[in-house]
């Protein structure tokens, strides 16, 4: 019995290491540190939104309209209608995160059914793909416009939009592995012991996709969040008076003589974070891929 | 040994792999992987198939076993047609033949525990439950040699050896009648090979199994099976008890093979018989006699008629027309 526990405890920590390894690999990458850094950042500032605000983000305050950087009580300066810069941002990250994060997890779900069925079932392969050749035939920006155009315009619609356009990428990438993946050994094994197609392809086959899966996915939150503000700054995601980088980049363009930080300070911020997404999205694809030996 | 009742009946059986080309992917020929191959397989005994790579010998026991289609033929076991089933139908018959994989470390899921790909067998063809499961890996790890411990790890931390014995336990699960060992031995070292044929031999007693042994290896196939079937691109070319074809090899390409065994007694050299020439394209599949485009005996007979598979003595089949 007690041996039985202390054998458990073993398994749990080989358990743990598998998971710290590609944590240590990715770590070992400074640049990937660096993105961690502004995500885990950024998932603070989204989740603390109202603790770290120190305004609410839509009230107007005309006496103090277009302050600069570093104003009191404003350091991030204020807009054309004297609302705090700083409580924009932390709640423009809130948007961000949530659109990104909803519309990469629709994404994925379509994208992985159809990659699996696409690469398990050759039948179902041909029209499938053929599908996502035409989705991808649009550019992405077009065709999210397309979607907007005929479901009116919210965030709402703007997630809608991004995950259909996430899906054709993540269906190609997640069919190339199945291909591979399905000629192994222990595939034919299961299918030999009498497994049905569904346990196969969930229970064999889809774990062993995971990796090229979390690099898309980190790569597509920097897709994704960029497109919501573009499609905010165009005027069809985030409607006025709502918080949004885009939005508020659109909302400045015609102040940038006289208050240029309305336009700078979330541009800087959208790059920061789609640069973050992207960095740990190389990172990740290096640490997960056991060929690729990073040194001690 | 062998009883009258052949465990498994395969009549005139092939397959084909189409070759596709074009827009409209028509077929425009066919791989002949398993060309008119025609055996019974008697209960309790261990028959080996021998020949060189690409002869068909994997495609064929995949064929069996309904892994692949079947392109012409028919596979009966114990009495009952299974050549062509659906799925479906398949399955019950899957308790009873199973598969040994030549790669121990492909035929593994490496993000499985051990004790959960064992238990897949169980959580498929019954319904017992999760305890009693669990009872019966850990009773099959210790069948295999295993510790029961094993149950919780993963298979990047076995070696080979020990990953062919998990193997072994998954084909074993379910107490077939039938396993077709895929090149069971090919990949582990002499001794480890040693081990294993030994585990396997001791099951084939207590489990009264009947296998269908692949492999290049000759000396093992000598030292393991009741009786050999040479293959030679795709089609049967002898078949014998070990003892018959080992003294006594009829078919050239039989000669040849058993030639090219290296001898560990210095001094004592025998002639080898080299084969001229490639194996042909299966794609492009030799008129006549499979094997005249390599051998020394062929005549203008053999370039233009196939020889039939006929019996020259008690239980051993050829066929060649020189014979």
């Amino acid at each position: 019995m007690a041996e039985a526990v202390v054998d458990n405890q073993v398994q749990k920590k080989k358990k743990d290491i598998a998971f710290f390894r590609t944590f240590r690999r990715l770590v070992k990458n400074k640049l990937a540190v660096f993105g961690l850094v502004i995500i885990v950042l950024l998932t603070i500032m989204a989740v603390f939104a109202p603790i770290i605000a120190t305004y609410d983000p839509i009230e107007q305050d005309l006496t103090s309209a277009e302050l600069g950087l570093g104003s009191e009580g404003h350091w991030l300066g204020t807009d054309n209608y004297g609302r705090d810069m700083w409580s924009r941002l932390v709640y423009g990250a809130r948007v961000s995160l949530v659109v990104g994060i909803t519309s990469v997890v629709i994404g994925l779900v379509g994208g992985v059914a159809l990659g699996l069925l696409a690469g398990y079932y050759r039948k179902l392969d041909g029209i499938i793909m053929r599908i996502v050749d035409l989705l991808f035939a649009f550019p992405g920006i077009l065709l999210a416009m397309l979607i907007i155009a005929m479901l009116g315009t919210s965030l709402v619609n703007v997630v809608i939009a991004i995950s259909i356009w996430s899906i054709p990428g993540c269906a190609r990438i997640v069919r190339g592995s199945v291909l591979s993946v399905k000629k192994q050994e222990y595939v034919l094994a299961m299918k030999s012991l009498g497994a049905s197609n569904s346990r196969i392809l969930l229970k064999h086959i889809l774990p062993n996709c995971t990796a090229p899966i979390i690099v898309f996915a980190t790569m597509r939150m920097a897709t994704s969040i960029l497109s919501t503000s573009a499609l905010s700054f165009l005027g069809l995601g985030a409607q006025p008076p709502t918080a949004e980088w885009g939005a508020m980049i659109a909302a400045g363009q015609d102040f940038m003589w006289s208050a240029p930080h309305m336009t700078i300070v979330p541009g800087i911020a959208i790059m920061l974070v789609v640069f973050a997404f992207n960095v740990v999205g190389d990172g990740l694809r290096d640490a997960l891929d056991p060929n690729m030996d990073l040194g001690k | 040994m062998t009883n009258q009742q052949p465990l498994l009946e395969v009549k005139n059986v092939k397959k084909y792999f189409p070759i596709k080309s074009g827009l409209l992917k028509r077929t425009i020929g066919n791989v002949q992987a398993v060309e008119n191959v025609s055996i019974d397989v008697y209960e309790g005994e261990t028959l080996g198939v021998v020949g060189e790579s690409g002869c068909g010998k994997s495609t064929f026991g995949r064929t069996v076993l309904g892994l692949e289609d079947l392109t012409d033929g028919s596979i009966s076991f114990r009495g009952e047609e299974i050549g062509g089933l659906s799925e479906r139908k398949l399955k019950k018959f899957k308790r009873e033949m199973q598969m040994i994989f030549q790669d121990p470390y492909a035929s593994l899921n490496p993000r499985q525990r051990i004790g959960d790909a064992l238990e897949e067998a169980f959580i498929i063809h019954t319904d017992l439950s999760k305890k009693e499961r669990v009872k019966r890996v850990k009773a099959l790890l210790n069948e295999v040699g295993l510790k029961e411990e094993y149950y919780e790890r993963y298979p990047h931390e076995f070696s080979g050896g020990q990953r062919q014995r998990i193997g072994i336990a998954r084909a074993i699960a379910l107490n077939p009648s039938f396993i077709v060992c895929d090149e069971a031995v090919s990949a582990l070292d002499v001794s480890v090979q040693a081990q294993i044929i030994k585990l396997l031999k001791k099951l084939q007693q207590s489990h009264q199994l009947t296998y269908l042994f692949i492999s290049h290896d000759l000396g093992v196939v000598r030292h393991v099976c009741d009786r050999v079937l040479v293959m030679y691109l795709g089609a049967t070319a002898e078949l014998a008890t070990s003892d018959q074809l080992y003294k006594n090899p009829l078919h050239p390409y039989t000669k040849a093979l058993l030639s090219a065994i290296p001898r560990p007694i210095p001094g004592r050299k025998k002639e080898r018989i080299r084969l001229e020439g490639d194996l042909p394209n299966p794609s492009n599949y030799p008129k006549g006699c499979p094997f005249h485009t390599r051998c020394p005996l062929a005549t203008e007979q053999c370039k233009q008629e196939r020889p039939e598979w006929r019996e020259v003595e008690d239980g051993h089949f050829v066929a060649c027309h020189e014979v």
